[in-house]
């Protein structure tokens, strides 16, 4: 079985080979594309034609550019844009596999882009083998652009999956969180407490009576 | 909660006690951790090596084992075993078990419960046995975790006294402070009095799996085994597995000055063709447009409904969207009620998730 990093490797082989095969430039056809400047265009279109040659979805690299060139974007900052989504897409379509909808696809990006590791997905993935991952990297993303500190909210929507969650509890947590937030408590804190991964402090008690940790052997004789 | 810890501290040790002069040498402390479905087991060892002066050395096994009752009650079996050996004294062992119940609240909990500990010194008075029972909570104060403890204590050579305890844990990226105190007021045989003693570390993430921990100050005496109170200074390198990881940059638009908003509140519901409608509330606006990646990123003018709403129906998929919004003209911004962040092209954007 080929590693995540394996296929991460063939899918920017594929990415480079695409860049070769398809210069000519299957994306100017897209009509919309013509909003760009034709030297962000040309960079734009050469990033695109190479994920679909890898079999990747390519509409969310049009959105990516159009996004930029309302925003009065560069053409060098649009391309550069687009390149990282691409290369987002691509780390996640490796991760998920060929199976992988358009939209997980644009939910594990967005998560990867807000510092959520391919190794927390990968485990999201395989957790939810055959109950969807749309929902829960949905709520991923959203934790992590609400300021929710990314260990947490990859263990808080993990905590989720592990008990079997649907959907209906992955969007519980979601908004138990973003009320939380709303209500003053650290979003940090809050991830942790409405998935339960924070728990009591296991050990403080114990860890407290026997002094801190740092502090040297004791060394013996009566007090 | 998955993981699994091993860690070792080498370096320098300065230590004093009421029997020992203040004396330097290295210091060695594994340490384990492996936590998964509510168990948790750990294992330290210290080893502290003075040169000709002597040494000493201490073993700790503690297993604990959680578990929800229901609600936000959860309760806690514990054991611990330990043993020191030095060339100070005799060695000495201690068994103890303990139970407890806690209950969490959405910033913090409270705990009660209770801990038999039955120890020997090696000397030739025998077991010692000590009963306690603990009362505390913690809460999570903005990074700092705060705990608070109170434990009455009785031991069967009469000794009778009560710990005060406070601790905080505070993480300061890429600083991680751990500060306690302690407090024990004696009610026999001593019939009065109180001591007192505080301790801290701090640790530096280097690297990767390494790290720089420091700390300092006083402990109070082990009444069961008979070790008395001293004062400490470490300097350790930590390596190992599990360390907390090494900051990572700062996000745009997660840290600074808050990003900047749309003055209008958003909300989603689905229309009975089956669409999203996005409403912006805005009440004091003449115009309000809405643009995304559902509308290829050109602005759409919303409808006011008289009551201080704007409405637009668009054919949102399942997933995540990226959105502005601009009231009466102005500059395009995030609106409230969505998070936000700055995107790559330097503006602020709304991150919209339809379920």
């Amino acid at each position: 079985m080929r590693s995540a990093l394996q296929r991460i490797y063939l899918a920017v082989g594929a990415t480079a080979l695409g860049i070769t095969l398809q210069a000519g430039g299957l994306a100017a056809q897209d009509q919309r594309l013509a909003r760009l400047d034709a030297a962000t265009r040309a960079g734009v279109t050469v990033v695109i034609d190479s994920l679909r040659a890898g079999g990747l979805p390519t509409e969310p690299l049009i959105q990516k550019a159009l996004e930029g060139a309302s925003k009065g974007a560069s053409a060098d900052r649009i391309v550069m844009a687009v390149r990282a989504l691409g290369r987002d897409l691509g780390l996640v379509h490796a991760l998920l596999g060929p199976s992988a909808t358009e939209a997980e696809l644009v939910a594990g990006a967005a998560a990867v882009r807000g510092g959520v590791a391919g190794s927390d997905i990968a485990a999201l993935a395989r957790l939810q083998a055959g109950r969807g991952l749309l929902v829960p990297l949905s709520v991923l993303a959203e934790l992590v652009a609400r300021g929710v500190p990314v260990d947490s909210a990859a263990a808080a929507v993990t905590r989720v999956a592990q008990r079997g969650g649907g959907n209906a509890d992955f969007n519980t947590l979601e908004r138990g969180i973003e009320h939380d937030i709303e209500a003053g408590i650290p979003a940090g804190a809050a991830a942790s407490v409405r998935a339960g991964v924070q728990g009591p402090p296991i050990g403080v008690p114990g860890a407290v009576n026997r002094g801190l940790r740092g502090r040297p052997a004791r060394p013996v004789g009566r007090p | 909660m998955l993981g699994q810890q091993v860690v070792v501290d080498a370096g320098l040790i300065r230590i004093r006690t009421d029997s020992i002069s203040g004396t330097t040498g290295v210091s060695l402390a594994p340490a384990v951790r492996y936590v998964h479905n509510g168990v948790t087991l750990a294992g330290t060892g210290t080893y502290a090596g003075f040169g000709t002066r002597g040494w000493s050395g201490e073993g700790v096994l503690t297993g604990s084992y959680i578990f929800p009752l229901g609600g936000r009650i959860r309760a806690e079996v514990s054991g611990l075993a330990s043993a020191t050996t030095s060339a100070f004294g005799p060695a000495t062992q201690a068994l103890r078990a303990g139970a407890r119940i806690y209950r969490q609240s959405n910033t913090g909990g409270s705990w009660i419960g209770t801990d038999v500990e039955r120890s020997t010194t090696g000397l030739s008075s025998g077991a010692l046995g000590v009963y306690s029972v603990t009362v505390g909570g913690w809460r999570q104060l903005g990074p700092a975790l705060v705990v608070l403890s109170m434990t009455p204590t009785s031991a069967t050579d009469g000794s009778r006294f009560v710990d005060g305890l406070a601790s905080a844990r505070v993480a300061f990226r890429p600083f991680a402070v751990q500060l306690g105190a302690a407090l024990r007021t004696w009610m026999a045989p001593r019939l009065s009095g109180t001591e007192a003693a505080i301790a801290g570390n701090v640790t530096v993430p280097l690297e990767s799996g390494l790290a720089l921990v420091a700390g300092g100050g006083a402990y109070l005496a082990d009444v069961a085994q008979g070790l008395p109170s001293g004062r400490f200074l470490t300097l350790a390198l930590r390596i190992g597995s599990g360390l907390a990881p090494a900051p990572r940059p700062p996000r745009a638009g997660l840290t600074g000055a808050p990003l900047p908003r749309a003055p209008a509140t958003v909300s989603i519901g689905v229309t009975p063709e089956g669409l999203r409608q996005i409403t912006v509330r805005a009440p004091d606006a003449t115009s309000v447009e809405v643009k995304g990646d559902f509308t290829d990123w050109e602005a759409v003018p919303l409808l006011a409904d008289g009551h201080g709403n704007w409405n637009g129906k668009f054919p949102l998929a399942v997933g995540v969207h990226r959105l502005n919004v601009r009231v009466d003209g102005g500059i395009w911004g995030a609106p409230s009620g969505l998070p936000a962040e700055r995107d790559e092209f330097g503006v602020t954007s709304g991150v919209l998730v339809v379920e």
